[in-house]
């Protein structure tokens, strides 16, 4: 923080009337120790296991059809696509665990009234959280770059579109952080705020899915055998998150029970990890080549655009879309797929982050 | 620096502040007094501006609660009577933070967290984690953290709650220098003891009603009407006891083992006389004192029968 002559807090506090001291102070807390290298650690070994077998899938079907395991050329793309969905589902499974308790844990402490009493302000107290849950959504999407590196050395997919894809996925890691920091503003225990963060992410999620399978439905009749992208995609963002944390409580129950302190939180960090192995693993790499599957009988962009995953799903497989029934070229779909939904949710953030420094304001006098 | 006028405040049906008026000048050290749940920690949590009182108003160091919290934040200083600490911290992380959500300059604060570690005995432990303090040293912690932005008022809630006699008589040493270094204090507790020797102000207080303020002395007199007065004499007790009663001057006076007890209700300065009078009537006065002031006995008289 000290560069002499130019100084962040100094220059934080008087452009933006903002004290970063909160944000400083959490980073100090929630990186201290093994505890953030351990999770870097194995979300970077999650990630290169999703590519590894995801291309071992490809040359097995490979194999087993054509007789030489090497018949795509463009591996890349599929790997990636699965690489980018288990972050998907990990980044929902995640962040709400770290967003939904920045408030409630401090009132579960104590120590939220002698923040109260101090002179921050209710937006340094609520922005500075933010910041460090974001920064942390940051830190694990970087750590899974070197693995989008190799995924674009086997060809099929191109800088632009890892860029673009990664965009969007920071946008929705903002959206999960806003809305899990709105809940932590008004519940007042952490597990609470976490499960309505979840629940409020599969009803999300769901509600764009289930209304294009509607549709469909009624216009194809329902003995149509359904494998609509977006169910597949409600499939990778909410169930995912419903899988993990389920694996995460069974785990828990059998890892969790030392009769020391470090040994119950040993255990539940590694119940967090095989939870975010099974993530990573079912809903990444298993669900993609369905995905593909799924795409060419599909249709109703609008609502896909109208769902969190949509600028990950329409920016992998718009050549799907391009070739079906669009006028438009591949990179134009891209990245009208990406500036409507990232400018969607960006905007849904946004307002859940006023919302929450509003909230946080008007309980002041309630702790 | 601190003006109380018709506070009060109510959850439901229980009153937990009611109508309190009191003051608090510059450089006073203020007892509050009272049983548990009578409405201490309300009465100190809206004058820190964290509680909206129902009725009334309250100025601190001539900023309003309502209208100007900002302005009460920076002159208070609040200790919680029931703190939390943060986990993977160190002590100087801990009053860092402090320093900079009360808008310390980044240059002025390892200086100013020195200075405090100091005064508070924990410089050996600057760089221990907060979680390993004992709890002694967790008070001395909340209470470095409460004084760091240099507040002219302290608002120290049952600052020795829960410590061993120890680590309360350290705290209280603390307080004490605090005081001699001219900062007003509003300190809470049950625990009588800890206050007689800080407080030169106390308020009592119980089921939300303030019950009595003032000085020590002035509350004991107002109580007893006089100034109370212990007068041994080597013999002729009874004799001694008759004269005084006799005296316009002297009411109540009681005979145990010794001692004459004894109320005063004339003139303070000429407090003498009866001495004078006394020694003149040829009774042997061993000694003539009046009786300290004793806090905790205070207390009983004026809660007696409110509480049970």
């Amino acid at each position: 923080m000290r560069v002499p002559g130019l100084n962040i807090e100094d220059t934080l506090k008087r452009c933006f009337h903002f004290n970063p001291c909160i944000a400083v102070h959490e980073l100090r807390m929630r990186m201290r120790g093994a505890r953030p290298f351990v999770v870097l650690f194995f979300y970077a070994l999650l990630a290169a296991a999703t590519v590894l077998i995801t291309l071992a899938v490809i040359s097995l079907q490979s194999s087993y059809y054509y007789g030489t395991p090497d018949t795509d050329p463009t591996p890349g793309r599929p790997a990636f696509a699965a690489l980018a969905f288990s972050q998907l589902a990990l980044i929902l499974f995640v962040i709400p665990a770290y967003a939904a308790g920045a408030i409630t844990m401090e009132r579960e402490k104590h120590t939220l009234e002698m923040l109260r009493g101090t002179l921050l302000s209710p937006a340094d107290v609520v922005t500075g959280k933010l910041v460090v849950v974001l920064a942390f959504g940051v830190l694990l999407l970087l750590t899974s770059a070197p693995v989008a590196a190799w995924c674009m050395m086997l060809r099929g997919i191109s800088p632009a579109e890892v860029a673009l894809t990664y965009s969007s996925l920071l946008i929705i890691a903002l959206w999960v952080a806003t809305l899990g920091m709105l809940f932590s503003v008004l519940l007042k225990r952490t597990t609470a705020a976490i499960v309505a963060t979840y629940i409020t992410v599969v009803v999300w999620c769901g509600v764009p899915a289930l209304l294009s399978a509607l549709v469909h439905n009624l216009a194809r009749g329902w003995s149509y055998v359904y494998a609509n992208l977006l169910t597949l995609s409600f499939l990778v963002m909410t169930v995912g998150t419903v899988f993990g944390w389920l694996v995460f409580l069974i785990c828990r129950m059998y890892a969790a029970r030392g009769s020391t302190r470090s040994a119950t939180r040993a255990g539940t960090l590694v119940s967090a990890l095989i939870a975010c192995a099974s993530v990573t693993l079912v809903f990444g790499v298993l669900l993609v080549p369905l995905f593909e599957a799924g795409l060419t009988g599909s249709g109703a962009r609008a609502t896909l655009v109208a769902a969190p995953y949509g600028g990950p799903v329409l920016i992998l497989f718009a050549e799907d879309f391009v070739a079906s029934r669009s006028r438009m070229t591949v990179p134009e779909t891209q990245l009208i797929a990406c500036a409507v939904t990232g400018g969607i949710y960006l905007i849904i953030a946004i307002f859940f982050w006023i919302r929450s420094i509003v909230l946080f304001e008007e309980r002041k006098w309630a702790v | 620096m601190i003006h109380v006028q018709g506070l009060t405040k109510r959850y439901g049906n229980i009153t937990a502040a009611n109508d309190l008026t009191f003051s608090v000048e510059a450089g006073d050290a203020f007892g509050f007094i009272g049983p548990n749940g009578a409405g201490k920690t309300t009465t100190i949590r809206m004058l820190a501006a964290l509680l909206k009182p129902d009725e009334g108003t309250a100025t601190i160091n001539g900023y309003d609660v309502l209208q100007e919290p900002e302005g009460v934040r920076a002159s208070v200083g609040y200790m919680p009577d029931f703190f939390g600490v943060y986990e993977d911290m160190k002590v100087w992380e801990y009053l860092d933070f402090f320093a900079a959500a009360y808008r310390v300059a980044w240059r002025r604060r390892p200086a100013l967290i020195r200075d405090v570690l100091e005064l508070t005995d924990l410089s050996a432990k600057r760089d221990t984690y907060v979680d390993a303090l004992s709890r002694g040293m967790k008070q001395r912690l909340c209470l470095a953290k409460t004084i760091i932005h240099d507040p002219d008022l302290l608002l120290l809630d049952e600052p020795a709650s829960g410590l061993d006699p120890r680590a309360r008589i350290e705290i209280r040493e603390l307080l004490q220098q605090l005081c001699s270094m001219g900062k007003t204090i509003l300190i809470s507790s049950h625990i009588l003891p800890e206050l007689g020797d800080l407080c030169n102000k106390i308020g009592i207080i119980e089921q939300g009603k303030l019950l009595m303020v003032g000085a020590v002395e002035d509350i004991w007199q107002q109580l007893e009407g006089g100034t109370q007065l212990v007068i041994v004499v080597h013999d002729r007790q009874q004799e001694a006891s008759d004269f005084l009663a006799a005296r316009p001057d002297i009411a109540d006076v009681e005979l145990e083992e010794n001692a004459l007890h004894a109320v005063y209700r004339g003139d303070p300065d000429a407090q003498s006389a009866v001495l004078t009078a006394l020694v003149e009537s040829g009774f042997r006065v061993t000694s003539f004192a009046e009786r300290e002031t004793d806090l905790e006995s205070l207390y009983m008289r004026l809660t007696r029968g409110i509480v049970s």
